[in-house]
């Protein structure tokens, strides 16, 4: 008798415990998606950037296909003007979409380029009420590792957008955001004056990182 | 520079930064109750933050500086100095002496603030980073030759830094104005009040001579600024506003250090979430 009860509740106990690892093993999964999206889009740029054979030219373009396609460049684009966004007209607007893809890509593929052989690794996935955090880690030859943030949101359909990233605290989108919207103030709200300071900026390649020495 | 977002996000560069930064501090910079960074899990009534920004066009979002002005005089003053000053000594330093010894100068700098981290670490009541911090001092102390070699380091008890600024603010003291110190650079009232903190903790204040504290405060910053010479050149060419950019770096890294780089913020007020939940508001708004 005593051995059956022991069985039985040894039984349940496997069973509570199988059901249990089984509900963890899905809610893990959704929230991994995401992580598994970086992961890709991670070897899939490294694959891409560290591609000797083709001209700087087609690099720079595959790395704008690659950054409008996973970035929510709009919607960060959008966010980094603030309030002064509403305020804009259409033209400038668009004027200004175009010219922050231009400043991510010039200011992101060098630095993307430097990191592509490093060790990237993904230590763990949170999930927010509308967005997932993955928390990576990047390690550079000789360098200090540094935590950067990715923040995922699911797209309608399927797939991920990479809507912000934060190195060590510091957010993307926060850190430009304090920048214009404070330059916006002072030229009166005007983003044609600003698309302006910042096309000539593009030009003379002041977003690109310069080696450190 | 740092994967994500260029050069500000040098880690090492975060790392190395520190209240008393004298003139490295120019990286760093900004106070504000911000905009985006700010969703208190404590408070949720801050989830309407945007909203009420977005009512008010007096109130700039993300900006916690009533004296800017005062701030931007003092900012552009340290900065030409910086130009002028700063950043030649700076750069002459880092040309003139080798990095094995600009290393040692660091670890010998580092080494002699220890008492002023552990006791930090104490009063944040984070006991593994006390042990840490004293390990390294004995270690350091003792088979660094005084602290010229890191060779805790090498053995694994990584160099931290805390301040008294960072400790207020575990305790939930909020940072107040944001504040351009003459020289010192980017800060804000509690971290200022936090520099004076620190003078108190630091037992060589009691013993040394104000020249040798003087001098181991202006070789801090030399060494500081000479291991940020590009980012920092970068950052004022890439930034449209370098002002509200400093303040703004300056803001999400005591945010940062102070939740000692864990995104998921403690309870403690002040504290915030690098991505809050609900600041996607603005971007919707079309």
């Amino acid at each position: 008798m005593k051995l059956i009860s022991r069985l039985i509740s040894n039984t349940t106990a496997l069973l509570v415990g199988a059901a249990l690892s089984l509900a963890i093993t899905t809610t893990a999964r959704a929230d991994d998606d995401a992580g598994l999206f970086l992961k890709s889009l991670q070897e899939e740029a490294v694959s891409q950037l560290s591609d000797e054979s083709i001209s700087s030219e087609e690099r720079e373009q595959q790395f704008r296909s690659l950054l409008t396609e996973n970035f929510d460049i709009s919607g960060i684009a959008k966010f980094v003007v603030g309030k002064y966004w509403r305020k804009a007209e259409d033209g400038p607007r668009s004027e200004f979409m175009t010219i922050f893809e231009d400043i991510m890509v010039q200011r992101f593929l060098p630095t993307f380029s430097k990191y592509a052989g490093s060790d990237f690794k993904i230590t763990k996935v949170v999930k927010k009420k509308s967005f997932y955090i993955v928390f990576s880690k990047v390690k550079t030859e000789g360098g200090e590792p540094a935590q950067i943030l990715w923040r995922i949101q699911a797209k309608e359909n399927s797939g991920f957008v990479i809507t912000d990233i934060a190195a060590e605290g510091i957010s993307l989108r926060s850190t430009y955001k304090s920048d214009y919207t404070s330059a916006l103030k002072s030229l009166g709200g005007d983003l044609s004056a600003l698309n302006g300071k910042l096309r000539k900026k593009i030009k003379s390649g002041d977003f690109a990182p310069k080696e450190n020495g | 520079m740092g994967l994500g977002i260029l050069s500000e996000i040098n880690s090492g560069l975060i790392k190395r930064l520190s209240a008393f930064a004298a003139v490295a501090i120019f990286v760093t910079g900004c106070a504000s109750q911000p905009n985006s960074t700010l969703q208190d899990e404590a408070s949720t009534s801050q989830d309407d933050q945007w909203a009420q920004t977005e009512g008010t066009t007096a109130v700039e979002e993300g900006t916690n500086d009533p004296i800017e002005t005062v701030n931007r005089f003092i900012f552009a003053f340290n900065d030409a100095a910086d130009t002028l000053i700063f950043r030649p000594v700076a750069e002459g330093y880092r040309f003139l002496v080798p990095a094995p010894i600009r290393d040692s100068v660091r670890n010998f700098i580092r080494n002699s603030y220890s008492p002023v981290i552990l006791a930090n670490d104490l009063l944040q009541g984070d006991i593994e980073k006390a042990e840490n911090t004293f390990a390294r001092f004995l270690i350091n102390t003792v088979a660094g030759a005084g602290g010229l070699a890191d060779v805790a380091g090498q053995a694994g008890h990584e160099y931290h830094s805390e301040d008294f600024g960072q400790t207020m603010g575990t305790w939930g003291v909020s940072e107040g104005p944001y504040l351009v110190l003459p020289i010192l650079g980017p800060s804000n009232l509690r971290d200022g009040v936090g520099l004076i903190g620190d003078a108190l903790l630091d037992p060589l204040t009691y013993v040394a001579k104000t020249e040798t504290l003087l001098a181991r405060k202006v070789t801090d910053g030399v060494d500081k600024r000479s291991r940020n010479i590009e980012t920092l050149d970068e950052l004022k060419q890439d930034s449209i506003d370098f002002y509200a950019r400093v303040r703004s770096l300056y803001h999400q890294k005591r945010v940062n250090e102070i939740n000692d780089g864990e995104s998921e913020p403690t309870l403690a007020p002040g504290l915030t979430e690098i991505f809050p939940e609900d600041d996607d508001q603005v971007s919707l708004v079309d």
